[in-house]
């Protein structure tokens, strides 16, 4: 195989694809390993969880029949507070309030 | 191969003549891919999270209900239950809901026996006086979102209100790990006695029970005798709740995916188009290749090339990109999407996860089809007679 | 040769609109000949060139071409032996504008399994030949009449056929260029191919090198 063979468009699109093909594998490589290297938070998610006794996820606390959608009752509008938002559709067009903005640093306070 | 390889390189001259066109459709395909991907990666993602958290769960809740809804069970019930053949043991559990008018949000309040010290292999941040103290009465480990939705630090107080309106404050001896934000963000855990008092549960009543069973198969037949043995209660199996996670993230990228569903339509309806004839040019170019000494199969060869090099590149970068966007830059706007809206909205990270299976369902969907759209009318117009499309000329 | 035995064409046959393209045409070219067949628009002398090179088949009848009856053979076949055998130069050259001189000419090499250096050298030498290495790489609808007639000359003879036909080769050249185009027939003629031009233009059927012409009319081959 020469110079000529390696450039020719065949060889350069076969290789593109090679390398895309490559690339995807490296994916799923890094999502396995990522699963492996995991193991040490599993154990303080399984702690966490025993401890709480849910392993219902914070993203939906808006209302509470979604923070814990296992462990509630039938699903109701406006039943979590006043003026409540209704949460569907409107959790996904609405922006929630931004905390993180404000900075706040975890010190260990002195007694 | 050489045959393959030079038709290849055909197909690619091909290819370039087009090569604005070509470009827009491989951009287009892959972008298709991109959006449809990162929905399945985001919702694997997060139902890989929740199914990880139910290993920890009490194999059996139970609750109690009146009119439908749940409300605080008898703590006598632990002992009733204890005595079903299988069970390890019965946790009584003090939960429930506070919603804070400061900041709007609704915050989740645990209490926890002072006697037990799990909670202290959480890795917990305390300051150095705390570290050894147990969660006594008038002290509260709290999430990072209500340390930030009320700025504390550690060592200060948190103010909260009882049913009868008066006014408790709780030390801060500790917050939760950043690294376990989706569970814990919005948590309050207290001692149980100070739990009873905030959430208004009697003495003598708790909000569930936890059961723990021996052996796991036996898990679907203690929920029965459960059932059996007391009245007006729920119970709620480990299983259960893994599923409804399942469905509750499914329903929501399913959700997504249907409202894209207009731009796989739109897609379909461009290989549809492709797939209903050839225009006049490129049947013209059929016949002259074949008056040339190319038979239908080389043609075929080709048509395939083309169609495989504008799909399989495309996909192949479109579920690379997802897969950068989501698990590499947190799959900005998409994200919020699946989770949902929050006043207190945990920042964290997923972890990859990637299923083969609904992969091949993507490319059986976009490339496979694609490909056929291509092949069929070039089948057709390559058995022609090539004279009859010289001829035209 | 070529022996084309009570050959007939019908296009569109039981339509209102049937065409009988050739009717009965008996003929036989010897190796190495070079014959011209002559007659009006719409003699048929298209039909027959597209029989003889194994394009389409006959309606009736028997076409032999260097010894195989390709009339019976299957499409593959057909295409097998047309790749193998002859080259053809079409009235309206049939070139694909877009792709490049080079392109052209080495497109009935790209479905064999020739190595690409192979390939890139026999383009090469035609263009040498056909005195067109100066435009190998522009695109042909760039390219004059007289240099796309050229190009369509290299890539009928790219896959050195033993059986070279012209159909009306001369229809888009003036004068001058109508006798390169012979002289270069000639030439071909001279390597020991057998030619089958089709043409009614007097600067090709006059030629020196023309062994023989035919006369056609309404689809028939006349007597003489």
């Amino acid at each position: 195989m020469n110079r000529e063979d390696l450039l020719r468009p065949s060889a350069c699109f076969l290789s593109m694809l090679a390398l895309l093909l490559v690339a995807l594998c490296l994916c799923y490589v890094h999502a396995i390993y990522a699963l492996s290297q995991d193991s040490k938070r599993e154990t303080l998610r399984m702690g966490t969880v025993s401890v709480l006794g849910s392993a219902d996820l914070a993203i939906n606390n808006a209302a509470r029949y979604i923070r814990h959608v296992s462990l509630t009752d039938v699903s109701t509008p406006f039943q979590d507070c006043p003026g409540g938002l209704d949460y569907f559709p409107g959790a996904i067009s609405v922006n929630p309030p931004d905390f993180m903005g404000y900075v706040t640093r975890f010190e260990e306070v002195e007694p | 191969m050489n045959r393959y390889l030079n038709l290849l390189d055909f197909t690619i001259h091909s290819f370039l003549r087009r090569k604005w066109k070509n470009l827009f459709l491989m951009l287009l395909f892959g972008y298709l891919v991109f959006l449809f991907s990162s929905v399945l990666f985001l919702t694997g993602a997060i139902k890989q999270e929740a199914q990880r958290g139910v290993m920890g769960l009490p194999d059996v809740t139970v609750q109690k209900l009146t009119a439908g809804r749940q409300v605080p069970a008898p703590a006598t019930y632990a002992e009733r239950i204890s005595e079903i053949f299988g069970i390890e043991r019965v946790d009584t559990r003090i939960w429930g809901y506070y919603f804070d008018i400061s900041t709007q949000a609704n915050y989740t309040i645990i209490g926890y026996d002072p006697q037990k010290d799990a909670w202290k292999d959480l890795g917990l941040i305390t300051s150095p006086a705390e570290k050894e103290t147990p969660l006594e009465n008038g002290k509260a480990i709290l999430g990072e979102g209500i340390m930030r939705a009320r700025h504390l630090r550690l060592g200060q107080k948190i103010g909260l209100y009882t049913p009868s309106f008066s006014g408790r404050s709780f030390k801060v001896i500790g917050t939760f790990k950043g690294s376990t934000n989706l569970l814990t963000y919005d948590v309050i855990l207290l001692s149980e006695e100070d739990a009873r008092e905030v959430l208004g549960v009697e003495q003598g009543l708790v909000t569930d029970l936890g059961v723990y069973v021996y052996n796991k198969n036996e898990v679907t037949t203690v929920a029965k005798k459960i059932t059996e043995l007391l009245p007006g209660i729920r119970v709620v199996i480990k299983s259960q709740l893994g599923r409804t996670y399942d469905t509750v993230y499914s329903w929501k990228s399913g959700f997504i995916l249907i409202t894209l569903v207009g731009c796989l339509l739109a897609f379909a309806m461009m290989v549809w188009e492709k797939a209903s004839g050839l225009s006049a040019e490129e049947k013209r170019e059929i016949g002259i290749l074949k008056a040339t000494g190319w038979d239908t199969s080389d043609i075929l060869i080709m048509k395939f090339w083309e169609s495989l090099g504008i799909s399989l590149p495309s996909f192949l970068l479109g579920i690379t990109a997802s897969y950068v966007y989501v698990f590499f830059l947190g799959a900005p706007l998409l994200k919020s999407m699946i989770t949902g809206w929050s006043i207190l909205y945990p920042p964290f990270e997923f972890t990859p996860v990637m299923n083969l299976d609904e992969l091949m369902v993507l490319l059986f969907l976009t490339v496979i089809p694609y490909i056929i759209s291509t092949i069929i009318p070039s089948w057709k117009a390559a058995i022609i007679d090539p004279d009859t499309v010289i001829r035209g000329i | 040769m070529i022996r084309v035995v009570n050959a007939s064409k019908i296009y569109n046959k039981g339509q209102p609109n049937q065409v009988n393209a050739v009717v009965e045409a008996n003929l036989h070219v010897r190796h190495g000949e070079m014959v011209v067949i002559r007659g009006p628009s719409g003699s048929g002398k298209t039909s027959l060139l597209i029989l003889i090179g194994c394009i389409a088949r006959p309606s009736a009848g028997e076409i032999q071409v260097a010894g195989k009856t390709i009339s019976r053979l299957p499409e593959r076949f057909m295409t097998l032996h047309r790749r193998e055998h002859i080259g053809i130069i079409f009235q309206q050259f049939n070139l694909i504008q877009d792709l490049t001189v080079e392109q052209n000419i080495a497109l009935p090499l790209f479905p064999l399994g020739i190595s690409r250096g192979a390939m890139a050298e026999r383009t090469r030498q035609l263009l040498s030949r056909l005195r067109m290495e100066a435009r190998s790489s522009f695109l042909v609808k760039q390219l004059s009449g007289g240099e796309q007639q050229r190009v369509a000359i290299a890539r009928a003879l790219v896959n050195n056929p033993d059986i070279l036909l012209a159909d009306e080769p001369t229809a888009h050249l003036d004068t001058g260029l109508s006798k390169d185009l012979m002289e270069t027939m000639e030439v071909i003629k001279k390597e020991g191919r057998t030619i089958v031009i089709a043409s009614h233009d007097p600067l090709v059927f006059n030629h020196r090198s023309v062994d023989r012409t035919i006369e056609m009319k309404d689809g028939r081959i006349l007597e003489g």
